[in-house]
């Protein structure tokens, strides 16, 4: 088989008996890069030199008989918001372009430290805001599926080349649903971890109260794994990180097993909001557990459901407003055009696109006298009671099950001029977010245009390993996900 | 509510062209009946309450001055240029 197509834990059993070279991985994945990239439009920039060298690095100490790191020789490709020292960073904004960030990610620094090698920088809506990988400055991603359809966003340069086969995995991140409804629209596993499991030092900020950084895969073993190396405190960087407790671990080598797992299906997700055969894929992939695996699933209810939507944008909108005036076009990133009489307000507005620019107005008004009591801080009320009927939910079932999108990958173009479509394609993903919760998209078939479908899995805070067991299961039961490996 | 955008987006630094005016007043509309759906709620003290997390106020090396500099559009003498706040 080739190289590309293999997933990372097999390339690490490969790597340890010596029977491949880390040299002959990165080539493998570049060829594969090199074949599907002028279709998919998924990477930003490429690192070909310094990861071939670290390649060579790496094969120099395995030879020399060192232990193999944890992630020593594998690819991985990280989601262009996540800083990278001296790389450029993006977020596929106009106004980072050319910037080069003096210090790496804390994600990225463990990952180097595990001997990760880097591939490249991974496309997405500007600053991670949107639904389609269509707000980038540089470019739109193609669905691997179906190169006329959206990846989905915001981290849909990640899905995308996880599913095509050009990384095994990838780094995205993940505000009200930028890991989950990706890894939805095309085919792979996508995990929210839950707040403060890792650290958000060298992200990006876009709404500092709901981002996280998460991992995409193909396989449950490799999800688990990568999500182990990132996770943990980083309380000298992030004081919001924390380290995990016991009950999040996850063994790979235990048998898979949902045997008597409660599982709630929210009746609030399966209505005409959500198409029917998404809806179809969950109910079935449920029912599948409960006969074949043993699971008990339960319906259940979490009322708030339908306002969690407004309440995350009125939240993330208000962060971003604040997060996003940091770009002045002074410190870093795009210079104001000669000439300028106000050159902030010059660069600000060359350098931001529509969705950015509309959301820090969104922000600047619920922030507004007259406006923060009645949206603002109604917002902020709400989330505190989504969290309250997720923790009173939890005392019935263990983990919930819902569809992680609406639909299934649109075209590209489709929905761009239809604003509240783009903002409903959020509705299943939102509620967690704001609970702070860990939620995990697990594909779980397709539709009859032959485009995947995700059901997510969110539980309570920290129980991970409990998410990773419910896919694991999943994932046996039905006998692995499905890769495009077609020459797209 | 088109002044009122560009009252926004002059509190944000930024400019909306006329000719664009139209497409974020319409957004901005469907945003804002989208926030009116929110139901008043009550403060619920059995709720759980927000956490103010904060780290550690340490002393930390800075970053490189260098590569700052770097990043900077417009840098003059070692130091990053930026335009006058006061005139004579």
């Amino acid at each position: 088989m080739e190289l590309w197509k293999m997933s990372a834990t097999e390339l690490a059993a490969l790597l340890d008996t010596r029977q491949v070279t880390a040299t002959e991985v990165c080539a493998s994945f570049f060829a594969r890069i090199d074949e599907t990239e002028p279709k998919l439009d998924a990477f930003l920039h490429k690192t070909r030199e310094a990861a071939h060298r670290r390649a060579a690095e790496a094969d120099r100490r395995l030879a020399a008989g060192e232990a193999r790191r944890p992630l020593e020789g594998l690819p991985i490709g990280l989601k262009d918001n996540i800083c990278t020292r001296d790389i450029p960073t993006t977020c596929a904004s106009r106004i980072l372009e050319g910037f080069l960030p003096p210090y790496s990610a804390t994600v990225a620094e463990k990952l180097d430290a595990a001997g990760a090698i880097l591939l490249g920088k991974l496309n997405m809506d500007e600053f991670a805001m949107g639904s389609s990988c269509e707000n980038s400055y540089f470019k739109a991603t193609k669905n691997p599926w179906d190169l006329k359809r959206v990846p989905g966003g915001s981290s849909g340069g990640a899905a995308a080349a996880v599913a095509a086969g050009q990384l095994p995995w990838a780094l995205g991140s993940d505000t009200g649903g930028s890991v989950r409804g990706p890894a939805a629209f095309c085919g792979v596993l996508g995990l929210r971890p839950s707040y403060g499991a890792v650290s958000r030092c060298g992200l990006v900020a876009f709404a500092s109260s709901l981002d996280q950084i998460g991992p995409m895969a193909r396989t449950v073993d490799d999800l688990a794994l990568l999500f182990s190396v990132i996770c943990g405190a980083d309380k000298a960087r992030d004081a919001t990180s924390c380290a995990l407790p016991p009950e999040s671990a996850f063994d790979p080598a235990a048998e898979p097993s949902v045997k008597g797992m409660r599982l709630g299906l929210l009746k609030e997700y399966f209505t005409a909001a959500v198409d029917a055969s998404v809806r179809g894929a969950v109910e079935k992939a449920a029912r599948h557990l409960e006969q074949q695996a043993g699971a008990v699933v339960i319906e259940t209810s979490l009322p708030s459901t339908e306002h969690a939507l407004a309440a995350y944008y009125i939240i993330s909108s208000a962060e971003a407003s604040s997060n996003l005036a940091r770009y002045d076009g002074i410190q870093y990133g795009m210079a104001a055009p000669s000439g300028s009489t106000d050159p902030i307000t010059a660069a600000r507005s060359t350098g931001f696109g529509s969705e950015a620019k509309r959301r820090i107005l969104l922000g600047t008004q619920v922030l507004s006298s007259g406006y923060y009591e009645t949206t603002y801080k109604r917002a902020k009320l709400l989330q505190r009671q989504i969290a309250a009927e997720y923790k009173s939910v939890f005392e019935q079932c263990d983990l919930l099950l819902t569809p992680a999108m609406p639909s299934t990958a649109f075209r590209l173009g489709e929905k761009l001029a239809d604003p509240m479509w783009m903002l409903q394609s959020d509705i299943c993903t939102t509620p967690a977010s704001l609970a702070g919760l860990p939620a995990l998209s697990i594909p779980c078939g397709f539709s009859a245009q032959g485009l995947p479908i995700g059901m997510q899995a969110v539980g309570p805070r920290f129980s991970e390993g409990k998410l990773f067991m419910l896919a694991k299961a999943y994932e046996a039961l039905i006998g692995g996900f499905p890769m495009q490996e077609g020459p797209l | 509510m088109q002044a009122y955008i560009q009252h926004l987006a002059r509190l944000a630094k930024l400019s909306v062209p006329n000719d664009k005016l139209n497409t974020f007043t319409e957004k901005m509309c469907a945003f804002m009946k989208l926030a009116e759906t929110l139901p008043p709620l009550e403060m619920d003290e059995r709720l759980p309450a927000e956490r103010m997390l904060l780290r550690p106020d340490t002393v930390q090396p800075s970053l490189p001055r260098e590569s700052v500099l770097h990043n900077a559009p417009k840098v003059q003498d070692e130091y990053i240029a930026a335009p006058g706040t006061l005139q004579d």
